[in-house]
């Protein structure tokens, strides 16, 4: 059973149609420099939920997506982990009970369906799919969809208010975008590769550096993100898990043909990318930054960054990738895969 | 093979009554189980909080790597051979059996050797919910790889979706106590019949569990259950038509939420019945309404 071998099979997204573009999320706002801001953080605009938009109608959209493009329907789904950091109704209103995957898989004609709540900071997706790696491998069952839906740019309201110098805590809370996504893992005789998941790790010495909230004077929440630190100790620390991560998979960094860091700013993933090619002494084929229309969506990044680059026809089969995951906590991890036939699924093929 | 409960510990007394938050009696629980077994946080695999209501709100980080760092289980990147992952399970009522089961999938596949499930509720902004009736309370477990023959034997997972409007909490923008200013609320809504149909829910979930795993009720010398809602253990006694191995934890100032299982089996660890148990179930019960129930063999 462990010999399983297990691989994404089909990703969804779901964007609310509304964007907001940096300059105007920015523009009220009088402090030194904010006018660079779109420039380092390569973020020209996000995705922002309208008012019938939230946490649970992403992640559904997502789900509803990822089962269009997949050869599963809602029904076949097996097991269904909602990974969000916000769980959003109506107006903020944040829901706690019950499980938001009941409402989720209900939803996307999954009622059968197990279903589990996670939350892991911005690696929550990433988490849901370690677990439902091993699930799928010891045979509790033989597919998962892992789904999240991030509506979270109400924490840049809250920032908007109290924001006064270039050095507030609440900066980062500007390069937040709202987006779900959803991906179905499974396993099947005659898969040829495998997801290899690795490196999993909580440097809990440095929970502190970012932490979100409820707030007490507004709807929603706020978070305060020491953003410089939480960018150095990531870079500095991750090295060697990812070193391992390579290792394990038999490969060298330079045999990745895609890198897909967790996307914060451009400025933080070009200055990581620089760190890496010292520390490793060579270079992945790319490293992909997607955050120009998107912003940081969170426990999404990755996903809607694969879900861009198939529509836009740029993977091809067997390519080499690999998810790198920095979250607050500081959560490190890796997940390397090779492209399998959803380069067929996605783009102007589909 | 299998995984093994090494210890239990849960906080506060259920005849106090603490004004202690989750995180502080959380970190507590959990030193409680170290202290005790003798083990240690450097090796420590994996940690996953169960809680649900926590200080502030907090959504970020995983309340499982605050208190990671809490207890000193391998906060930095070295020694590479010593690491802790962490992260929170949010199951509603479910969710310590729920973050039992993931450590003993772990364990089972050979990727941890020991794993940590910690619980912890307290009123997230004081005084500021409506009708939440749980006390501050926190439990911890320690799960660990053994070669004898006892450990987990299987989990379950059941939801009646029929019952979803039964139980609801959610955080509300509205005004507060006649005030005209809004407050961000913590409001419970819990319907009358919910304790009825937990406990029908809970016993046919039990029937089904018992049938496939080819076990009988008179097997069963221990079941160990959610706690809340209030009088869910008496009645499953009473509709079970057995005595003393159903678990309750009286709990005069008020409910116990996320923890009641740990409560239930530290209760039962100190009065000596786990130790002469060699069937337990597990059966927890949370809003969904849902039940997850786990069988452990000694």
């Amino acid at each position: 059973m462990m010999n399983r071998k297990v691989e994404f099979e089909s990703i969804g997204i779901c964007l609310p149609a509304k964007r907001l573009l940096t300059k105007d999320l920015v523009k009220n706002l009088k402090i030194p420099a904010i006018n660079k801001f779109e420039l380092l953080t390569g973020i020209k605009e996000r995705r922002v939920c309208s008012d019938n938009e939230n946490s649970l109608t992403l992640a559904v959209g997502a789900g509803l997506d990822c089962i269009k493009h997949s050869k599963f329907s809602g029904e076949d789904i097996q097991l269904v982990i909602s990974c969000s950091i916000t769980k959003y109704l109506e107006n903020y209103t944040h829901h706690y009970e019950p499980p938001f995957s009941i409402a989720i898989k209900t939803s996307i004609g999954a009622d059968k369906a197990i279903n589990l709540d996670i939350s892991n900071a911005c690696a929550g997706m990433l988490t849901g799919i370690m677990i439902a790696e091993d699930y799928i491998k010891r045979g509790v069952v033989n597919n998962c969809m892992v789904v999240s839906g991030e509506n979270i740019t109400g924490l840049g309201k809250h920032a908007l208010k109290t924001i006064k110098t270039p050095l507030s805590l609440e900066l980062a809370s500007l390069t937040l975008g709202d987006a779900g996504a959803a991906v179905i893992l499974h396993s099947e005789e005659g898969l040829s590769n495998s997801l290899a998941i690795s490196g999993f790790t909580t440097l809990s010495g440095y929970s502190h550096l970012c932490i979100a909230k409820q707030s007490r004077r507004m709807p929603g929440a706020y978070m305060r993100t020491k953003a410089k630190k939480i960018h150095d100790v990531s870079i500095s620390d991750s090295g060697p898990i990812v070193r391992e991560a390579l290792q394990n998979s038999g490969l060298s960094f330079s045999q990745i043909d895609y890198l897909i860091p967790h996307q914060t700013s451009k400025s933080a993933m070009i200055s990581g990318s620089r760190h890496y090619a010292n520390y490793f002494g060579e270079k992945p084929g790319q490293v992909v930054i997607n955050i120009k229309e998107y912003g940081n969506t969170a426990s999404t990044s990755h996903f809607l960054s694969l879900y861009t680059l198939l529509n836009e026809g740029r993977f091809k089969k067997d390519d080499r990738i690999m998810l790198l995951c920095f979250a607050s906590g500081l959560i490190v991890g890796v997940v390397i895969f090779t492209m399998n036939d959803m380069v067929d699924r996605y783009g102007n093929k589909n | 093979m299998g995984t093994k409960i090494e210890i239990v510990s849960s906080l506060p007394h259920p005849s106090t009554k603490s004004r202690k938050r989750a995180l502080w009696l959380s970190k507590k629980t959990a030193e409680l189980c170290f202290t005790e077994s003798g083990l240690k946080p450097i090796d420590l695999d994996m940690l996953i909080f169960a809680g649900i209501y926590r200080e502030d709100h907090i959504g970020e980080p995983s309340i499982a790597s605050l208190l990671q760092k809490e207890i000193g289980a391998n906060p930095e990147v070295f020694p590479l051979e010593n690491r802790t992952f962490s992260f929170d399970v949010d199951t509603g009522g479910c969710s310590l059996v729920n973050a039992i089961q993931l450590v003993d999938g772990f364990i089972s596949s050979g990727k941890i050797s020991m794993g940590m499930v910690i619980t912890g509720d307290s009123e997230p902004f004081r005084n500021l919910s409506e009708s939440y009736n749980f006390i501050s309370s926190s439990s911890s477990i320690i799960l660990t790889y053994t070669t004898e023959n006892i450990g987990f034997k299987s989990f379950k997972s059941y939801t009646y979706l029929e019952f979803r409007e039964s139980f609801k909490s959610y955080i509300a923008w509205k005004n507060w106590k006649r005030k005209s200013r809004k407050k961000n609320v913590l409001v419970i809504e819990q319907s009358e019949s919910y304790l009825q149909e937990c406990l029908d829910c809970s016993l046919k979930s039990l029937a089904d569990f018992l049938i496939q795993n080819k076990l009988d009720i008179k097997d069963i010398d221990l079941i160990i259950p959610s706690q809340s809602p209030a009088g869910l253990p008496k009645l499953l006694e009473k509709e079970l038509n057995i005595s003393g191995i159903v678990v309750g934890v009286d709990s005069p100032y008020g409910e116990i939420h996320t923890s009641g299982p740990g409560f239930a089996l530290n209760k039962a660890w100190e009065n000596g019945k786990y130790q002469k148990a060699r069937n337990i179930i597990f059966l927890s019960v949370g809003a969904g309404i849902s039940n997850i129930l786990a069988w452990y063999k000694k």
